[in-house]
């Protein structure tokens, strides 16, 4: 079937993507011919047909509602939070589920998976004592590592790594934490750490991963279908980290597999006491966890049309 | 602050600091987006509305690992995705969908049917040849033209969400909308 001529035009024409003179020519084309006219409207027609047929099975299928319903339901699995109140909460529920768990001797070898990069690493110190930064931290307070990185730490300290799962593990002593490619890295480390509850993980300690072993699972409000594999394949490569409450992990693609996998028991023993070397002088200014975010990726840019 | 005005990330740093109901923000941006993407994949409206419905309540529980530098619906896309390959391999189902087709249109006929039956009847056959058409296309060029042609996105966002490079979402909605001339005029 012979075309007229123009008719490629079209499709740039309904994309927009025709400059301004050929827009014209082809605007004064489709006044002479009804072939391109024609496949014009059909094109235009089918576009709305298509959008006006999808909007209206959206309108009756939207499940807005069934979604936040849900998650007020799961209010408590938020995934994590700042807030200290909700931390405090998470601590109670955590510890109270911790004793009885211990206390009954109740070891649950659900199949669960670590991957490796991590979203938030929160800490917490465990008694009056705790210093971080040189300064005395709250027991109640909690703060994002990736606000203060690389944090100087001599104490006792809590460290809740959220990946899909959460896992906490203690850590005793003295060492400077930061993440270094989403994982929790201790360095002029002298301290022991101690997997308290949560998947099987891998952290670096003074240059070498440390897989912490799991020894008690809190099994719930946590969801350990949604874990990945523990991956100890360490890049030695040493990077900063970014500085953001929430960046993090690509998790949630590996989360999905349905590969299970079977936790490893003949994993290093949960602690690691190393010598230290002298201490870097904590450099990093404090920073406000709660502060916004500055970076913004996602502002819209504007429609770039940069042809062939 | 405007709500409109707040970004992706913002909405995710209010949700992941305890403001749970921002979350329907997120919901309301793109919903349809993610509806849109399984509704040319499914074969019942049932099982679109529920994994629309897990896809979200998925990135709500994974919120804290969501990596800010991607684009908040190629997060969402992927998940999505996801539980759609899961639901296939689980039910070990096809992804035609002549029901899918006569199901949007049956209670749109409905509505209609008093006023213009006949243009009714007509606009049904339009619609479903059309979905039919888009069915048939890869994967890899139905997707960015519904986000093109039902989402109305500039190619821009597109190319974020999809993560592929802005002139290969041009190609492929260009491939798409010639394919779909050819179909059509063959009809
Ligand atoms: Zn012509």
């Amino acid at each position: 079937m012979n075309r007229c001529p123009e008719n490629d035009k079209i499709l740039l024409f309904c994309e927009h993507e025709l400059s301004d003179v050929e827009r014209s020519q082809f605007e004064l084309h489709l006044k002479t011919c009804a072939e391109c006219r024609r496949e014009l409207e059909q094109t235009v027609a089918d576009d709305a047909l298509l959008r006006a047929g999808i909007d209206e099975a959206f309108a009756r299928h939207r499940v807005s509602n069934r979604i936040m319903a849900q998650i007020r339901n799961e209010k408590t699995a938020t995934p994590v939070a700042d807030s200290h109140k909700g931390w405090r909460y998470f601590w109670l529920t955590a510890f109270a589920l911790l004793t009885i768990i211990t206390v009954v001797s109740l070891y649950t070898p659900t199949p669960a998976k670590y991957h490796g990069r991590v979203g938030a690493v929160m800490l917490q110190a465990l008694n009056e004592k705790s210093m971080l930064q040189s300064e005395k931290l709250a027991v109640d307070q909690v703060c994002d590592l990736a606000t203060v990185e690389p944090a100087k730490l001599d104490g006792c300290f809590l460290f809740t790594v959220t990946s899909g799962q959460t896992s906490v593990f203690k850590m005793s002593g003295q060492a400077i934490a930061r993440i270094n490619q989403g994982l929790p890295e201790f360095t002029d480390a002298k301290a022991t750490f101690e997997l308290v509850s949560g998947a099987i993980i891998t952290i670096l300690v003074n240059g070498s991963p440390l897989k912490l072993e799991r020894k008690t699972i809190i099994p719930a409000p946590f969801n350990t279908s949604d874990l990945a594999p523990d991956r100890p394949d360490l890049p030695s490569a040493h990077l900063p980290s970014v500085a953001s409450t929430s960046c993090a992990s690509d998790a949630i693609i590996d989360c999905m597999s349905e590969t299970p996998c079977i936790i490893d028991n003949s994993a290093a023993n949960a602690s690691a006491a190393t010598p230290a070397v002298e201490a870097v002088p904590g450099s990093a200014t404090w920073v406000d966890p709660t502060q916004p975010p500055g970076k913004n990726p996602f502002a819209d840019e504007p429609l770039k049309l940069d042809g062939n | 602050m405007n709500r409109q005005e707040r970004t992706d990330v913002e909405v995710v740093q209010a949700v992941l600091a305890g403001e749970l109901e921002q979350f329907a923000e997120l919901v309301e941006r793109y919903e349809k987006l993610v509806f849109s993407f399984l509704l040319t994949r499914l074969n019942d409206l049932q099982e679109v509305e529920d994994i629309v419905q897990e896809t979200f309540v998925k990135a709500f529980r994974h919120l804290a690992s969501f990596d800010c530098e991607r684009r908040f619906a190629a997060w969402l896309l992927t998940i999505a995705r996801n539980l759609l390959i899961d639901s296939r391999r689980k039910a070990g189902r096809s992804i035609a969908s002549t029901n899918l087709v006569n199901e949007v249109m049956l209670t749109d006929s409905v509505r209609e049917a008093a006023s213009q039956p006949a243009e009714v009847v007509v606009r049904r056959e339009r619609f479903r040849n059309i979905v039919a058409m888009i069915q048939e296309l890869p994967e890899e060029l139905r997707t960015p033209f519904l986000m093109r042609v039902i989402n109305e996105l500039p190619y821009q966002e597109i190319a974020e969400v999809l993560e592929v490079p802005l002139q290969t979402v041009k190609n492929r909605i260009f491939k798409a909308r010639e394919i779909l001339r050819e179909k059509r005029e063959s009809l």
